[in-house]
């Protein structure tokens, strides 16, 4: 497995396929999960450092799934995707330990920025 | 309904409706108050000797009470009046009115809503009605803030449900066309098409961002309904 690879966990197949083509297309090993559960399941396998979670999600919700990764991988960069959200929602997402947060549509290259980002970092930690 | 006319003395009525917390008034055929309570003295803020002999319409300063030169109850306005009708019904047909609910404008005071009672009375040998009457007012603004809390609970509910189910369908369409549009040898017909098709995502796109943030309730007119006014509300 490729270091740099992303999981995206959302409902909508569609929104899946899409990222899935726009982040191989930059280079970038993709994971999709359309439940938190199956999120939960890759992980078991596989190490993944860079994700992005949409929180509304049927079962466990992105919130749940995201403090649920953060007690296993504290060091995960996590982002959090919706399409409608509330201030309060928003302190949630900063509560559970989402490192940031778009609202959708949101652009490629903004989440491809981000995920440059959250790699820089995350080599930046490894190096000490 | 006709009802039989009890027979009370004027001091005994007096102790009575004083004991009340409503403003009530004893009126007679030519609309004069012939007792008043304390509510009344209060609720007017004129003496008792004052109201008792004024006409209804002058004591309370209704600003429809000097309209006709024939005094309370007989400008064009009084045909609407709603206090008017009840007395008339009451001290002409005996009938006993009850609990209806009006809006009222007072001369230097504004506009009340007010629930007011008649019922016809025997005072010595003589019919007179008996009006009760509540102020509402407070009441009435309390439950339009109510209703306006509820309208904007709905309506941030549906729009946070339509924001949902919008952006997800915008969020493929603008990935799509991002990825569509780096894409080399492009011809210009298609760079030109995905631009707009961009353009009229950032469009909706904006909408959902305004139903994200509705604040309040704003309603516009929309041909013979109302319409919810995104930007007004959001702003």
């Amino acid at each position: 497995m490729s270091e740099k690879t992303i999981l995206v966990v959302d409902d909508e197949i569609s929104i899946l396929n899409m990222f899935e083509l726009a982040f191989t297309q930059k280079g970038y090993d993709v994971k999709t999960a359309a439940s938190a559960e199956e999120a939960l399941e890759i992980l078991k396998t596989q190490k993944i450092h860079v994700m992005f979670l949409d929180l509304n999600l049927p079962e466990m919700n992105g919130i749940d799934l995201c403090r649920n990764i953060k007690s296993q991988m504290p060091m995960a960069i996590l982002y959090a995707l919706t399409g409608y959200a509330s201030l309060f929602e928003l302190s949630d997402c900063r509560d559970a330990g989402f490192d940031d947060y778009f609202k959708k549509p949101v652009s490629v290259a903004d989440l491809v920025n981000a995920v440059e980002i959250g790699f820089e970092k995350i080599e930046r930690w490894k190096n000490g | 309904m006709a009802e039989p006319a009890v027979q009370y003395s004027r001091a005994g009525l007096l102790g009575i409706i004083n004991a009340l917390p409503l403003a009530i008034l004893i009126i007679d055929r030519n609309r004069k108050i012939l007792l008043a309570n304390k509510v009344c003295v209060e609720f007017t803020g004129k003496k008792i000797d004052t109201l008792q002999g004024t006409t209804i319409g002058k004591a309370f300063g209704c600003i429809n009470h000097n309209n006709s030169s024939k005094g309370c109850g007989f400008s064009q306005d009084c045909t609407l009046c709603l206090f008017k009708d009840a007395l008339d019904n009451t001290l002409d047909k005996a009938e006993t009115i009850q609990m209806v609910e009006t809006p009222k404008e007072l001369v230097d005071k504004g506009k009340f809503a007010l629930r007011f009672s008649t019922k016809p009375l025997n005072l010595g040998g003589k019919t007179v009605a008996l009006l009760s009457i509540e102020d509402l007012t407070q009441d009435k603004a309390l439950e339009q803030i109510r209703i306006e809390r509820e309208k904007l609970a709905t309506a941030l509910e549906t729009t946070g449900g339509i924001c949902h189910e919008i952006s997800q369908p915008l969020q493929v369409i603008k990935g799509y066309c991002e990825i569509l549009s780096i894409r080399k040898g492009l011809t210009k017909d298609v760079a030109n098409a995905l631009f707009s098709i961009q353009t009229e995502v950032e469009k909706l796109a904006r909408l959902t961002h305004d139903l994200n943030h509705i604040t309040r309730y704003e309603t516009k007119p929309y041909l013979k309904s109302k319409i919810i006014d995104i930007e007004k509300s959001a702003r």
